[in-house]
């Protein structure tokens, strides 16, 4: 059983002006397993920040359902939502202003998830300043938001995702506002945490930097996952993370079929074999073998 | 689905506000401290309490959380977060908290400024020279309650409170049996100054049917008949003073005082109440108590006896060495029967004007206030209460609160959008919706009351000095002053923190409901087309039309209905026609707005600019623009137009200076109903002739001096009426038209009822005088007097013609000869008349064209007659002239209180709209400008919208003055006010503009030049 299964999500959103229907979501299958970093890719408008909404409750899919480690979060109601929101995924999202209040310092700021959970308070104080020894801003726990750089202050950020221990952190094109310094460390920030904590990280994303350090990369256009890059499994490592944290894993590219079996192919391989309108097709043993056709 | 949620709970939280409003809008009226009042603002927060409940309860099921077991756990939740929250926050709290501080202040100083003068106002009449031992000095109109003290322990105590007291009446008592009617007369409210004691004494009349409700048919039959018993009690602190009244022994309370009588004479009174008392105490715990409002101020006594033992009662009153005031009303709720309790009190009244050995102090007078509903009650309270000086005041204090609540408003809806992200950031970190509604309750409530108390005490230590600056001749200092206006300033902090609160309530049901992603976007959804004026055209079509219905009514001798649609009907006029008018200008003229910046732009040939434009631009340009004129629209509006218009800037200009001034304002035909039986017997040829001339008589001051009213008829009805009263009978019919018949300008003495309100409604006493004293503008300290001498009035007693229902007080037909006489007197011998009077249509009908003839010569000779000279001169009156005196410095305070509340209003705008335009700011930046240049932009933009709105507030201004001065001079109302000019105090705009424009820059400095201190990338980059 995948941690994280969407099977058939549809989301349908109403233009408020003129009344259309617009599909953002059409029949997503997704799944992700416990302790994966994943990052989702796709050109803006394909669903991306849609899927990640879904995933964390912030919005309910039209039909298809949802399940995050166990919950089905597609059924819940408003308060159990509350209740996973709080303890069971963490946010981070591209602009610090959505992740941090600006009146709260950076400790406090980390506080607050665990004051809304109602912790005690020396426990919300060790746990916060644990955070941040974890991402090395100990020294910058009474800044306010525009003390912090931008790179301080999504780490600050992830801390806040962080605070509940949630299993799940879902991020929302986290570096799209960093330099490539912050960048590679937020990202290999992440990957630390991903492994150390066995955090499941779903990013979405268009960095391919990100995407090169992930498990996995799932493609997503036009409201479907058209397919996947996964990193090629190690043995030593037990398949989930393969080498050294910052040097670009091994891909291989995987293609969704849909139950008509649909396919889409990415363009740099139509491109390398020089493929325009149609293709051959025939099995050869357990291959699909696709060839150019003539015109 | 959602949606659906999230518009009930904002419909909800808007029907909340404006409920909560209502009610607290009526607990204001209550420095009128009238029961009814009170009640009905209760009754009316009970209902907005009722919203509050039910729609918190229907967002709780909305929003599913209907699990009983999680409540608990849930609130310990949001209170622990909300303490957090709390401190997390403070600043804004402690903002929020000033914000009402100053309101509190500003508003008690007012009262308690106001409120000192009309202390003064009352106290400062009574001359200790000629002071009786025994006097009565006024009447108290806070009352009532009912407490049951316990006559076993022997000792008195208050034990119940008003609430209680309505309840046994309404309730227990049976007064409102359908079957029955049940009468009580209460003659309450006077005041025994003894050795400079004060003490009120409450009178309590009983029927014996209600005797029998209250007690029994057993007991009611054993009150005693005779003459110097009555059913009463005694009750209070005021027994401590007391030293001759024993409650020991219930057989006998006796009370005797020695004192002087008038001449001096040495005298004692006794009062002894026997018997029925021991009756009560025997037979029931329940012993009645009344408890002057004001509670704390004073113990009271109250009698119960038998209105068929007045005779008693006189007779008690006849050892009352001098002075008395007795105002006799019932208590609306309690009068079943309206009709028959007056002639009881007619009667009774008779007697004791006719056989009473009482001379008044000052000037004496009985009164006999008649109410015969609830609202008619209301109304003739309202008119003892708001005395001119007190007027003046209100008319500030109405503005202020409503500028108050404005600004409020404008602040809360930006504070809104502020704190969604707020919201959106806690939830998605889990707060569910009960945290975060705790949070921002808790923040709103800590805010209320700090600002209560510091306002508060603010207020208070600072009243001996704004005592002191303006040199108010406040009786008794400045502790007096604090003890007799703590209940308004209560009231008024009260009425602060429910205002905060009410504000504060339907954004928070708005806000805590919403999903992290609603709360992330602003469902702004644009309307588009015609749609987007519905709202605005509907308000406007709804204020004109209410504006056609009040004028319709004005001019009409309003019944009570009338009176209570026109009270209705006013405030919807002026808010529709004000703010639906605004809405619809700034909507539909935006693009004017916009081109008016181009061209601005062009004239000044700056870059960038100019903010109706830049206003335009951003999306929320519409609602934006259309908030900044109706706030900058009701300054101009409260500041300058309402009060000036209403005279009171007008003072110095216009003609209240002119000094003594008959202005003959009005001209009613007048048909009294109870004159309406002539028609129908046999013989009388034709429906009477009745009218009221009614004019006011204005001295060098803004407030009506004297408003005189008469009542005449012609002889023929006069006789036809005299003779259809049995009472008549007793009279020598045939001497009467002789006695009333004068010949003009031969003699100053006259018949007449003469009904006089000032502050002090009085009626003429029998065979005595008035004087009415007219100053010239160029000589003030001369002053004509002219007395009008009265005489017969009693004589003629039974032709008393009660007055319609709104008009309190009863009036006597004299002949219209007699009028004639008085008319030819007045305008010949010393008054410039205002307005001709107008009165064709009312001779008309006169039976008798000669007589008409002469009204009209009458008439013509008034509008020709100049004044004349002065004569002789008197300081009649010099407590209230200094009173009077005070009002143009009251006028002042209210006006820089205006001033400062617009001040804060407009730097808020300035502040805030500036670090709402952070982006544009820094792209003004990113493009080179100066921050001089930036300075400019400011400049222009506070002067344009300044200007742009003031012009359209003043003209608002003009339109709701107009207005309000319908409603001010209803009948009920009192008339206290002046003609309506139109007036435009164009120093005083001036004057503003300046001050606001410069406030606003001064606000609007500190965000602006921290922007510009930031480099234009950093700026841009939040949003």
């Amino acid at each position: 059983m995948s941690f994280i299964q969407m099977h058939d999500v549809i989301k349908i959103y109403e233009e408020p002006r003129t009344g259309l229907q617009i599909p953002a979501l059409r029949g997503v299958e997704l799944s992700i397993k416990e302790g994966e970093l994943v990052c989702i890719i796709g050109p803006s408008g394909s669903g991306k920040s849609t899927l990640l909404k879904l995933l964390g409750g912030l919005d309910k899919p039209s039909s298809g359902s949802i399940i995050v480690a166990g919950n089905r979060v597609d059924k819940m109601d408003e308060e159990l939502l509350t209740e996973y929101r709080r303890y069971k995924v963490g946010f981070l999202w591209q602009f610090p202003e959505r992740n941090l209040l600006p009146i709260l310092t950076a400790l406090e700021n980390i506080e607050l998830p665990m004051k809304i959970a109602g912790f005690p308070r020396q426990q919300r104080r060790r746990r916060a300043l644990e955070l941040l020894d974890r991402i090395g801003l100990r020294d910058r726990s009474s800044h306010r938001l525009h003390q912090l750089s931008g790179g301080e202050a999504q780490r600050v950020s992830l801390a806040v995702a962080l605070a509940n221990d949630p299993q799940v952190v879902l991020c929302d094109e986290p570096t799209g506002e960093l330099d490539t310094k912050s960048t590679m460390e937020i990202i290999s920030f992440m990957r630390e945490l991903n492994q150390e904590y066995n955090k499941t990280i779903v990013v979405v994303t268009h960095d391919m930097r990100f995407e090169q350090r992930s498990d996995r990369a799932f493609r997503i256009l036009d409201g479907m996952i058209s397919g996947v890059r996964q990193a090629i499994k190690n043995e030593t490592t037990g398949g989930s993370m393969a080498g050294s944290i910052d040097a670009p894993l091994e891909r291989e590219e995987l293609i969704y079929v849909d139950q008509f079996g649909n396919i889409r192919i990415p363009k740099h391989f139509l491109l390398e074999a020089g493929i325009k309108n149609y293709v051959r097709i025939h099995v050869e043993g357990d291959k699909l073998v696709i060839t150019k056709a003539d015109d | 689905m959602e949606a659906d949620t999230h518009t009930q709970s904002r419909v909800i939280g808007l029907g909340i506000k404006i409920a909560l409003l209502s009610a607290n809008i009526l607990v204001l009226w209550l420095f009128a401290p009238l029961p009814v009042l009170l009640y009905t603002g209760l009754g009316l927060s009970a209902v907005g309490l009722f919203f509050i409940i039910t729609g918190t309860v229907q967002v709780a099921i909305q929003s599913k959380g209907k699990k009983r077991a999680m409540t608990f756990q849930r609130f310990r939740d949001s209170m622990a977060f909300s303490k957090s929250y709390m401190r997390l926050n403070l600043r804004y709290t402690v903002l929020t908290a000033i914000g009402l501080m100053i309101a509190i202040a500003t508003l008690s100083q007012g009262f308690i400024v106001s409120q000192g003068i009309q202390q003064d106002y009352i106290f400062s009449k009574t001359d200790p020279n000629t002071m009786p031992t025994i006097t009565v000095t006024t009447t108290i109109a806070g009352y009532a309650d009912y407490s049951m003290p316990n006559p076993e322990n022997k000792t008195l105590t208050i034990l119940n409170t008003i609430s209680t007291y309505v309840h046994d009446i309404s309730s227990n008592y049976g007064f409102r049996s359908p079957e029955k009617e049940y009468s009580v007369i209460k003659i309450t409210g006077f005041s025994l100054l003894i050795n400079n004691k004060l003490h009120y004494v409450t009178m309590l009349g009983i029927s014996p049917d209600t005797a029998r409700a209250i007690w029994g048919q057993e007991i009611a039959e054993t009150l005693p008949n005779s003459p110097g018993s009555f059913a009463a009690l005694l009750f209070g602190s005021v027994l401590s003073s007391y030293p001759n009244i024993s409650t020991n022994n219930p057989q006998l309370l006796s009370y005797s005082y020695t004192g002087k009588d008038q001449n001096d004479q040495p005298l004692t009174s006794t009062l002894r109440v026997n018997a029925s008392i021991t009756q009560l105490f025997k037979l029931s715990n329940d012993v009645s108590v009344r408890l002057p409002f004001e509670l704390g101020f004073a113990g009271s006594i109250t009698f119960l006896f038998d209105i068929s033992k007045i005779d008693g009662y006189r007779a008690w009153l006849n050892y009352i060495p001098s002075g008395l005031v007795i105002q006799a009303f019932f208590h609306p709720w309690k009068a079943i029967s309206p009709i028959d309790t007056s002639e009881r009190l007619n009667d009774m009244a008779k007697d004791i004007q006719l056989n009473r050995n009482l001379i008044l102090f000052d000037e004496p007078y009985y009164k006999i206030t008649r109410a015969t509903s609830p609202v008619g009650g209301i109304i003739i309270s309202l008119q003892s209460f708001l005395s001119a000086v007190q007027f003046i005041m209100f008319l500030f204090i109405v503005p202020i609160i409503g500028g108050a609540l404005f600004l409020a408003l404008y602040s809360f809806g930006l504070i809104e959008t502020r704190k969604r992200r707020f919201v959106a950031i806690i939830k998605s970190r889990g707060a569910s919706s009960a945290q975060v509604a705790t949070a921002l309750s808790l923040e709103v409530i800590t805010s209320a009351v700090l600002g209560f108390a510091t306002g508060l005490l603010f207020s208070i230590a600072s009243t001996p000095f704004v005592v002191g600056f303006l040199d108010l001749q406040v009786a008794g200092g400045a502790f007096s002053l604090f003890w007799d206006t703590r209940d308004t300033m209560l009231k008024i902090a009260a009425f602060s923190v429910l205002i905060a609160f009410d504000l504060n309530i339907s954004e928070i049901l708005y806000l805590s409901p919403l999903t992290v992603s609603e709360a992330e976007e602003p469902e702004e959804k644009e309307v588009t087309g015609w749609k987007k004026y519905y709202f605005d055209l509907f308000l406007l079509l709804v204020g004109i039309l209410m504006t056609l219905i009040l004028e319709m009514l004005k001019n009409r001798e309003a019944s009570e209905v009338q009176t209570i649609l026109m009270l209705a009907v006013s405030p919807i006029a002026l808010l529709g026609i004000s703010i639906g008018s605004v809405l619809t200008v700034s909507r539909y003229f935006s693009p004017i707005a916009k081109s008016i910046g181009d061209w601005g732009w062009k004239r000044i040939g700056n870059i960038t600019f100019f903010s109706l434009k830049n206003l335009n631009l951003r999306k929320e340009s519409s609602s934006g623009l259309a908030s900044l004129l109706l706030l900058t629209s009701l300054i101009g509006v409260f500041l300058v137009a309402v009060p000036f218009s209403l005279g009171v800037g007008a003072q110095e200009q216009l003609y209240y200076q002119l000094g003594g001034e008959i202005n003959l304002s009005q001209l009613y035909q007048w048909n009294g109903t109870d004159m309406s039986f002539l028609s129908e017997v046999e013989g009388i040829k034709a429906m009477t002739n009745v009218f009221l001339i009614e004019f006011d008589i204005f001295t060098a001051s803004s407030t009506i001096e004297q408003n005189v009213r008469i009542l005449g008829i012609n002889t023929t009805t006069f006789l036809q009426a005299a003779y259809l009263k049995q009472e008549f009978l007793n009279f020598p019919m045939n001497s009467i038209p002789d006695r009333l018949t004068m010949e003009p300008n031969t003699t100053k003495k006259f018949p007449a009822f003469i009904w006089s309100a000032d502050a002090r409604e009085k009626v003429v006493d029998e065979d005595s005088s008035i004087t009415f004293s007219f100053s010239d503008k160029n000589q003030p300290l001369l002053r004509h007097d002219y007395i009008f001498d009265i005489q017969g009035f009693f004589d003629y007693w039974p032709l008393l013609v009660p007055s319609n229902n709104l008009r309190s007080g009863y009036r006597l037909v004299v002949p219209l000869d007699a009028i004639y006489s008085l008319l030819e007197i007045l305008f010949t011998n010393q008054v410039k008349v205002r307005e001709p009077m107008v009165i064709a249509n009312v001779a008309d009908s006169y039976d008798r064209v000669d007589v008409a003839n002469a009204m009209l010569s009458a008439a013509s000779k008034i509008a020709t007659t100049p004044r004349v000279e002065t004569i002789s001169t008197t300081t009649e009156n010099q407590a209230s002239q200094a009173v009077l005196a005070t009002v143009p410095l009251i006028v002042r305070l209210g006006y820089i209180a205006i001033i400062l509340q617009a001040l804060i209003g407009v730097g808020m705008f300035a502040s805030l709209t500036i670090s709402m335009r952070k982006r544009e700011i820094g792209l003004y930046k990113a493009l080179g400008m100066t921050r001089a240049q930036l300075g400019k932009i400011f400049l222009t933009e506070i002067l344009y919208v300044l200007l742009f709105s003031m012009t359209l507030g003043l003209a608002f201004g003009l339109f709701t003055a107009r207005s309000l001065m319908i409603v001010i001079s209803l009948p009920g109302l009192g008339g206290a006010l002046p003609p309506y000019q139109p007036f435009i105090p164009i120093p005083r705009i001036l004057e503003l503009l300046g001050t606001l424009v410069t406030g606003g820059l001064i606000a609007a400095i500190y965000p602006a030049y921290q922007l510009a201190a930031q480099k234009s990338g950093e700026i841009m980059k939040v949003e």
